[in-house]
């Protein structure tokens, strides 16, 4: 099988609105921050893939279309996908597979998204249930995971104050990063005094509504070399997917319990046995999970095998998953998804910043000697999972 | 591609057409289908490693259709990813991925249920950016006619013109739409139950401003074509004895006809005109493939293209060619 690389990730600084551009010359801004990180030019692009979650969001059907002539993707392959919140890292699996297939050298992944300026991002969001059942609850992403987090609470003698030890971190985190949309630090006592929007989540557990652009360049191992291209290696990649219904999730007949991510941890399993990880704890220096609530990273984490289900508090309380740690991965140095979730490329922002940091580019919040990391995302109902693993060489891990 | 790249087939197809489907839901059609496809192969889900799927989220009436998909075409516990720029794209990505060797044996299911919509046409219209399309109405009847009032070919459908220069025999019709097919790798299935070999795919997206493309040209399908001449693989269209062509309308489909240069001996749409053939423009590209894919079965060619569009004007193109023999070389 061919490898593949990373040889550059571009992201624009995430915010509420950008009034001054459109749709198309947000995206345009992500493919030249991609592109000049890779330091090459779109004629050098084999295909495109095109990451675009919900169309609603942005308000146009097949909103990729719009963007072609913008991003210099005239006359080239380029398909889209849409795996919901995932679609920004299922989109890098899938440039994977042009690369590998033999058929492509370099392929683009980039695009944007605009997540306050939809009107109401999470009646958007209801509309993606089942409409006879779910959509009349009526669940949202903030209820849906409220939900999660009480039931990981109760099987796990958790509380908020967990919960607000995750937030605390990731926010600290992001006060570093100068991508972030969050950027000021919060205190556990500030996240538990903030609004309550479906509890257990508050305001300071929540994510925000992000408007950002992003992408990453992939390219094979015979271009990497033929080129002399730096480039952080794809050492291995999963994906699963979850059971739609809520309801499936809970009771004496589930097929998943909803307190914990099991179809997220085949996917992680997956990417490990290609990565040939079998103690992701101690080899493992960085991960970029998909957490857009600070209760999911509590999980994620134990899918991740970082901790044992229901350990990943006790591990926070211990200083583990902090820029600094003395031991296991640092997880989300760049804040993660709590503190910047342009929907459609927060996958990619994960692959990236994972590719960042196993490549030293990550700034202030690079990780000392960081040389493999783990990448996931999540997308649906908590339903469609991506993993991928990174690593600075490719010397055994 | 190389040697080490295995040959891809298409093992079972599976197709579900109806102008409107009253008594199943789109999900039940989606599982009906898939169920058809996978008994068609002699398999289970459990032999299925990926499923790629797609569908379109206005037309679906879901904000996130692969989440109602996903039960139904068996991705529950695998990998499962939707392209959803367009039906043929899924086909595209499932043989690229048993071609990296990601998979051995590939579900592919592409969807359309506009009857299902409030208003099928409203979900064309908001395809159109909101600042100028959107405001003169632009859907994909308005572009093919556009398109078709530049090429030199008269119309020849009956009925009144519905958008000049076209009729409404010159136009496709619309209709709820499921496809399964099985793709595999050389070894990973019984020889001979095989319907045909996919040698070859290209495709390509144009400019999406119509103003900045020649509508007459069929740039992205040139494109595409050249993607394959370049690798060699496939014999080209003046080897193909049929091709399958889902245009916008019937004056495209004899330009691309005539552009292709297909020999004399080619059949042309044997499967019926774009007003015969029930689809939605979403997967019009992958019912064609299907119907390529068919001709082969049937033995009446031995290498068969199947072409689409998606798109305003054919705005995008993808060329899938398949052989009764993996060794149909160039």
């Amino acid at each position: 099988m061919n490898h593949v690389g990373i040889a550059g990730f571009g992201q624009t600084k995430a915010v509420t609105t950008r009034s001054d551009v459109t749709f198309p010359e947000l995206v345009r801004e992500g493919v030249d921050l991609a592109l000049a990180a890779a330091n090459m030019t779109m004629d050098q692009v084999d295909a495109v893939v095109y990451p675009l979650a919900p169309d609603a969001l942005i308000g146009v059907n097949n909103g990729e279309r719009w963007v072609v002539d913008a991003i210099g993707a005239t006359g080239k392959p380029f398909m889209r996908v849409n795996n919901g919140g995932a679609t920004g890292m299922s989109a890098v699996l899938t440039a994977w597979t042009h690369i590998a297939s033999g058929l492509f050298d370099v392929v683009l992944v980039a695009g944007a998204d605009r997540v306050s300026e939809s009107g109401s991002a999470q009646s958007v969001l209801n509309k993606m249930w089942d409409v006879g059942y779910e959509r009349t609850v009526p669940l949202n992403t903030i209820t849906m995971l409220a939900m999660s987090a009480q039931r990981y609470m109760q099987l796990y003698d958790s509380d908020e104050v967990d919960m607000a030890l995750v937030s605390e971190k990731n926010r600290y985190h992001a006060s570093l990063n100068p991508y972030a949309h969050l950027q000021s630090s919060i205190t556990v006592a500030e996240v538990l005094a903030s609004r309550t929007l479906a509890w257990p989540i508050k305001l300071g557990d929540a994510c925000p509504s992000s408007t950002g652009a992003a992408g990453v360049v992939m390219v094979s191992e015979r271009y990497a070399k033929e080129h002399g291209v730096e480039v952080a290696w794809v050492r291995g990649l999963g994906q699963n997917s979850e059971t739609l219904f809520m309801g499936d999730r809970v009771g004496p007949k589930h097929v998943g319990d909803h307190a914990d991510a099991d179809a997220l941890a085949v996917a992680f399993e997956r990417a490990y046995r290609q990565a040939g990880i079998v103690d992701p704890f101690a080899q493992i220096d960085v991960a970029e999970v998909y957490a857009p609530f600070s209760s999911v990273e509590l999980h994620v984490v134990e899918a991740a095998g970082f901790a044992p289900k229901g350990g990943a508090p006790q591990a926070l309380r211990e200083g583990k998953f902090r820029l600094g740690a003395t031991e296991g991965p640092v997880v989300n140095p760049s804040g993660g998804t709590q503190c910047t979730n342009p929907i459609a490329v927060t996958g990619t922002i994960r692959v990236g910043e994972a590719a960042n940091q196993v490549l030293g580019r990550a700034g202030a919040i690079q990780v000392d000697g960081a040389r493999v990391a783990v990448a996931s995302a999540i997308g649906g109902d908590h339903q469609f999972y991506s993993t991928m693993v990174l690593s600075t060489d490719l010397e055994e891990i | 591609m190389t040697d080490s790249h295995p040959s891809v087939a298409v093992i079972a197809t599976a197709t579900t057409q109806l102008e409107r489907e009253t008594t199943r839901s789109l999900e039940e059609m989606i599982f009906d289908t898939t169920r058809a496809a996978l008994a068609g192969a002699c398999l289970t889900i459990d032999d299925i490693d990926a499923v790629v799927v797609s569908g379109n989220d206005e037309t679906d009436g879901r904000v996130i259709s692969i989440m109602a998909a996903s039960g139904p075409s068996g991705g529950v516990g695998r990998d499962l990813t939707m392209t959803a720029s367009s039906g043929d794209h899924a086909l595209v990505y499932g043989w690229m991925r048993v071609l990296a060797g990601q998979s051995r044996r590939v579900l592919v299911v592409g969807w359309s249920k506009p009857s299902e919509g409030v208003d099928p046409d409203h979900a064309e219209l908001v395809e159109a950016e909101p600042y100028l399309l959107r405001n003169v109405g632009m859907n994909h009847t308005a572009a093919a006619a556009l398109q078709a009032s530049l090429l030199q070919d008269a119309p020849t459908g009956d009925g009144p013109v519905v958008a000049w220069p076209l009729t409404h025999g010159d136009l496709p019709v619309r209709g709820d739409t499921v496809h399964a097919l099985v793709l595999a790798a050389e070894g990973s299935f019984e020889p001979g139950i095989e319907q045909a070999w996919l040698l070859d795919c290209g495709w390509a997206t144009g400019a999406y401003e119509l103003g900045q493309r020649d509508l007459a040209d069929f740039a992205p399908l040139r494109a595409s074509l050249d993607q394959m001449a370049a690798r060699g693989i496939a014999p080209e269209p003046g080897a193909w004895d049929a091709a399958e062509i889902g245009a916008d309308s019937e004056p495209s489909v004899r330009a691309v006809a005539d552009l292709l240069g297909l020999p004399s001996r080619a059949v042309v749409n044997a499967s019926g005109s774009l007003a015969d053939v029930i689809t939605a423009p979403h997967v019009q590209g992958l019912t064609r493939m299907v119907s390529a894919i068919g001709r082969i079965a049937e033995g009446a060619a031995s290498v068969a293209g199947g072409i689409g569009f998606h798109g305003f004007a054919g705005q995008g193109a993808t060329v899938a060619v398949f052989a009764a023999q993996k060794g149909a070389h160039a």
